[in-house]
């Protein structure tokens, strides 16, 4: 999760006072000495660097309040007091801005100290969450969390630090220092929650005492001030730098930090690997886990950023649809108001037709690289090499789960954010409107269009002029046209229908809700209303499909476009270390037929046909693919086993994610612990049959391949849906 | 419903050098077996401050080691006993709360908490003999109102959750940490059949305040095996009946492919 600050309009209060203390752990007096290049005892405010706070619910916290939090405290580690966060001090940002005359250009290690508990009780303890993040214009561009050193005291102190990391990003921006109170952190408080595991108390009276904040100036900067493009960064920043925004900045500050010492990061790469072999259930991962997992080992030779989380990025080859890494903190970068998809060059000299490559689908005029662009325009070339060369570069920046094959339609989706965060010169290839809209032209009228990131988008972040627009992500994503328009139709949670004609029905879908997740009880009651009626021809656009839960999506969909019991079930089925699979799927089958609910995470998708209404049975369906996975890999999967005419129209195949997602915990560097799919499925008429094909990493492969062809992008033709339709008209 | 993918425990010291520092007086905090106990009661204490190390990882084979404490907590659930409802009154409080230096949440007795509170963690099991750990502190020496239980998904094969009550292990009772008495609840369990998942589950009965944490699962410690209390052609203690009825009514939904 991120948080966004807003350092404008609010109390501030110094508190950092540049002391000179000796800088030892006296075990005579049991006291901390400070002795770096800047430091604070936080005993009292200080008018030298600003400090912000906020409650919980986002408000400015009054001075009185946070003067109030420096408190005298014979227990104080260092000094006679220290400063409190928890309560109604939820969260506190401190600036370093006053420090860039001095700091900036050199590399420094932050630390403070933490110890939960009120003053005077400290079993009123909360904890910090603390962050060092990197701000223009108010907007966070870059962040990485303190980590524990491994210093504490026997009464409860304990040490963070950011690690070595260069003091001002890209030479540019000064740092800021967030201190959150964790105590809410996926509860049912936190806002940025995605599954809340518990309930918590907003308590006001829980603690934790911050002290002890120094900077230690570890010499010059690591990184040189100096511009880049992606494709030159390893010879212009360095080994420790990579390309942001079109200037040479920290890798630690934008992929995250590493542990230096070696037996801690060895430590926590084990850790990783471990998790990895132990909760993948895939079996192509499971078949490729050794080679992996011999990748992510070398993480533990690597101290430098690049180098390390790279290395643990190697699950990568997993193909696991469910998969993401460990990682550090997104960064932020403006929008460029370009929305890419899979496409087919027609209109180009000497381009084959039948590759997909990345054309612009929509552009907003409002934003600078979008008021360059139209949409059939192909993008050809990026920093000066052929788009390929670049992603292939680039990989550091994007991670391709599941099926490789899906790969045209996901890395289109996401290159112009890569072009924005690192600042790259995009090339585009316009022929004359006028005269070749169904025609190709000549080499001598293709028309280049630049889009250079790092002069419209990176430049806002250096000179501090970003707006909360410029970030503001254009919504983008792999349909050329949508029959039902609107800002909600690019929710997950979206559901809609619409007749294109009397006997012609389209159903729209962005992933399959189970009824309990936001949003999911109007999405089965648009589901339902949508089948409710029968028609000749039925269109299912699930081109977003992300995935979900089976109920209520299959019951009814199924429901409605089967004649009688779906002739497969799915089996879900775990990888149990030492089991082998024949004696543990009966069972596993036995179980779950007793329960009906999971068993050691097995369980079954099956549809008898019991309530189905059958009434869109004899429907020709067509199904528009583009990005689907997991709940829609299922989907796709099982209602093309139907006797009624069914077609999957798509540019790519799924993605392949055949069972369920589990998400890790963080610790340490991470700011996201990753996640990975448990179980892979068989699909199985019955206990007899002899099935044992897991299918997870290879998606449904489309019926008929379709691109959108740029002369039909330029003319505002959704080829897919035109073909899709063609098939549902002809006899 | 986010799940949990915790599978720890503390088998053996790790001490990380920090800056040069030495550790005065570390904290066995993966020694099992027992921690040093103190009471210096949080408040300023007559002794010393000493500096320690503190281990990141405990250590030990890669499979039993703990991860970050702190993190671990964040993966629980707290739920009415009655309701299933996560709007029940917990508080996560320190890491160094529970002896073995792991976080602990603080909950409530009958001020906030008359029907107490159920709580859980979910971890994979392992398909060996284990030994399942939990620390559960209260201000007074009798650390009673807890009831805490590991349930297997399926333990025999059978379909049968395995049930396995921890009880207080007499060897770590009454272990005074930052003024807290604590008791080291324990079960030793069968390697199981189907090596599936593991729910650690209890309830705390709201008779007073308590705190729990330091859950962890170890393997390879060489003890006998305990059979768990439920299981096909097995006596059935009330209590047992209880805690499986529960889980079965609240425990974790499956995981679901969730949207990317």
């Amino acid at each position: 999760m991120r948080l966004r600050h807003t350092l404008l309009a609010c109390l501030s209060i110094s508190l950092v006072a540049p002391c000179a203390y000796a800088g030892k752990f006296d075990n005579a007096t049991g006291k901390f000495a400070l002795d770096s290049a800047y430091s604070s005892s936080l005993d009292a405010p200080s008018v030298d660097l600003p400090i912000t706070a906020y409650t919980l619910a986002g408000s400015a916290v009054s001075q009185e309040t946070l003067a109030s939090r420096f408190v005298k405290d014979a227990t104080a580690l260092e000094g006679k007091g220290a400063f409190f966060v928890g309560g109604a001090v939820y969260r506190v940002g401190m600036s370093l801005g006053s420090l860039s005359s001095k700091l900036t250009g050199r590399r420094v290690n932050v630390r403070l100290w933490q110890r939960p508990g009120a003053p005077g009780n400290p079993q009123l303890g909360t904890q910090a969450e603390v962050y060092i993040s990197w701000l223009s214009a108010g907007e966070e561009i870059a962040t990485v969390r303190f980590t524990p050193t491994g210093r504490g005291t026997d009464d409860g102190f304990r040490e963070l630090e950011t690690g070595p990391i260069d003091f001002a990003l890209a030479h540019v921006l000064a740092p800021t220092i967030f201190i959150r109170d964790l105590a809410v952190r996926n509860t049912t408080l936190d806002p940025g929650a995605v599954f809340p595991t518990s309930g918590v108390d907003a308590r006001d009276d829980t603690r934790v005492a911050i002290d002890a904040f120094e900077i230690q100036d570890l010499g010059a900067a690591a990184v040189p001030d100096a511009a880049c493009t992606l494709t030159n960064e390893d010879a212009v920043c360095g080994a420790s730098g990579v390309c942001f925004a079109g200037k040479c900045a920290d890798a630690a500050s934008v992929l995250g930090t590493v542990p230096q010492d070696a037996e801690v990061r060895k430590a926590y790469v084990d850790r990783v690997r471990f998790v990895t072999r132990t909760f993948s259930g895939g079996r192509y991962a499971l078949s490729h886990m050794a080679d992996v997992d011999a990748q992510m080992a070398t993480a533990t030779s690597f101290a430098d950023a690049k180098s390390f989380w790279k290395a643990l990025r190697s699950i990568e080859a997993l193909r696991d649809a469910h998969s993401s890494p460990v990682s550090g903190f997104p960064t932020t970068a403006p929008d460029l108001g370009i929305c890419l998809g899979a496409g087919a060059a027609d209109l180009l000299p000497g381009a084959d037709a039948t590759a997909a490559v990345p054309i612009v689908y929509q552009s907003d005029a409002k934003k600078a690289g979008g008021a360059l662009v139209q949409p059939g325009d192909v993008l050809t070339r990026v920093n000066g090499v052929p788009v390929a060369a670049f992603m292939d570069g680039a990989k550091r920046l994007f991670f391709q789960p599941g099926d490789p094959r899906s790969a045209a339609v996901y890395q289109s989706l996401l290159l112009p954010g890569i072009a924005a965060h690192t600042g790259a010169m995009l090339e585009f290839a316009r022929c004359d409107r006028a005269s070749h809209s169904t025609t190709p032209c000549t080499a001598n009228e293709v028309v280049i269009i630049k889009v250079d990131a790092a002069a419209l988008a990176g430049a806002k972040i250096w000179n501090g002029n970003l707006t909360t627009a410029d970030i503001t992500r254009t919504p983008c994503d792999s349909r050329f046209t949508r029959p039902i328009q609107g800002a909600q139709t690019y929710e997950y949670a979206f559901a809609g229908s619409v007749d294109l004609a009397a006997d012609t029905r389209l159903l729209m879908i962005n992933g399959v809700p189970a009824e309990v997740y936001e949003g999911g009880p109007e999405w089965k009651a648009a589901v339902q209303n949508a089948v409710s009626v029968p028609r000749a021809k039925f269109l299912l656009d699930e081109r977003e499909g992300n995935g979900g839960w089976s109920d209520p999506a299959f019951p009814l969909l199924f429901g409605s476009f089967f004649d009688g019991p779906v002739p497969v079930r799915a089996e879900l089925i775990p990888n149990l270390e030492s089991a082998q699979l024949e004696s543990s799927l009966g069972p596993m089958r036995t179980c779950w037929s007793a329960s009906s609910k999971e068993c050691a995470q097995y369980l079954q998708f099956v549809y008898d046909g019991t309530g189905f209404s059958k009434n869109n049975a004899a429907s020709k369906l067509a199904l528009l693919g583009g990005l689907d996975v997991s709940g829609n890999d299922y989907l796709t999967r099982m209602i093309k086993t139907r006797n009624g005419p069914t077609r999957l129209f798509s540019p790519v195949p799924t993605m392949g994610g055949y069972g369920s997602v589990m998400m890790f915990p963080t610790y340490m560097v991470a700011a996201s612990g990753g996640s990975l799919q448990i179980q892979d499925s068989i699909f199985t008429s019955a206990d007899k049959d002899p099935n044992r094909v897991f299918e997870s990493a290879v998606g449904v492969s489309p019926d008929e391949v379709v691109l959108e062809k740029q002369s039909d992008a330029i003319n505002g033709q959704d080829t897919l849906m035109n073909a899709a339709r063609a098939w549902l008209e002809a006899p | 419903m986010k799940r949990v993918a915790l599978f720890c425990g503390c088998a053996a010291v790790m001490l990380i050098a920090c800056g040069g520092e030495s550790s005065s007086n570390p904290v066995n905090v993966a020694n099992d077996a027992g921690t040093t106990p103190r009471d210096d009661g949080g408040a300023a204490s007559t002794a010393v401050r000493k500096l320690i190390t503190v281990p990141l990882f405990a250590g030990g084979d890669v499979e039993n080691r703990v991860s970050d404490p702190l993190i671990e907590l964040h993966q629980w659930f707290f739920t009415d006993p009655q309701t299933g409802a996560s709007t029940v009154h917990v508080n996560r409080v320190a890491f160094g709360q529970s002896p073995a230096g792991q976080a602990a949440v603080f909950i409530p007795g009958a001020s906030q908490n008359a029907r107490g509170v159920t709580f859980g963690v979910t971890f994979k099991l392992p398909s060996v003999a284990y030994t399942a750990g939990l620390w559960v502190g209260a201000k007074s020496k009798n650390v009673t109102g807890v009831f805490p239980a590991v349930i297997t998904s399926d333990d025999d094969g059978t379909g049968m959750p395995g049930y396995f009550e921890l009880v207080p292990d007499p060897a770590r009772s009454d272990v005074v940490a930052s003024g807290l008495h604590w008791t080291r609840f324990t079960v030793d369990a069968d390697a199981p059949k189907v090596a599936g998942w593991g729910y650690l589950y209890g309830a705390t009965d709201g008779s007073q305040d308590l705190y729990v944490g330091g859950f962890d699962v170890v393997t390879g410690t060489g003890k006998s095996h305990m059979a768990p209390v439920v299981g096909a052609g097995r006596a059935v203690p009330e209590s047992a009946l209880r805690f499986v009825a529960h889980a079965k009514a609240h425990h974790p939904a499956p995981p679901r492919p969730q949207a990317r």
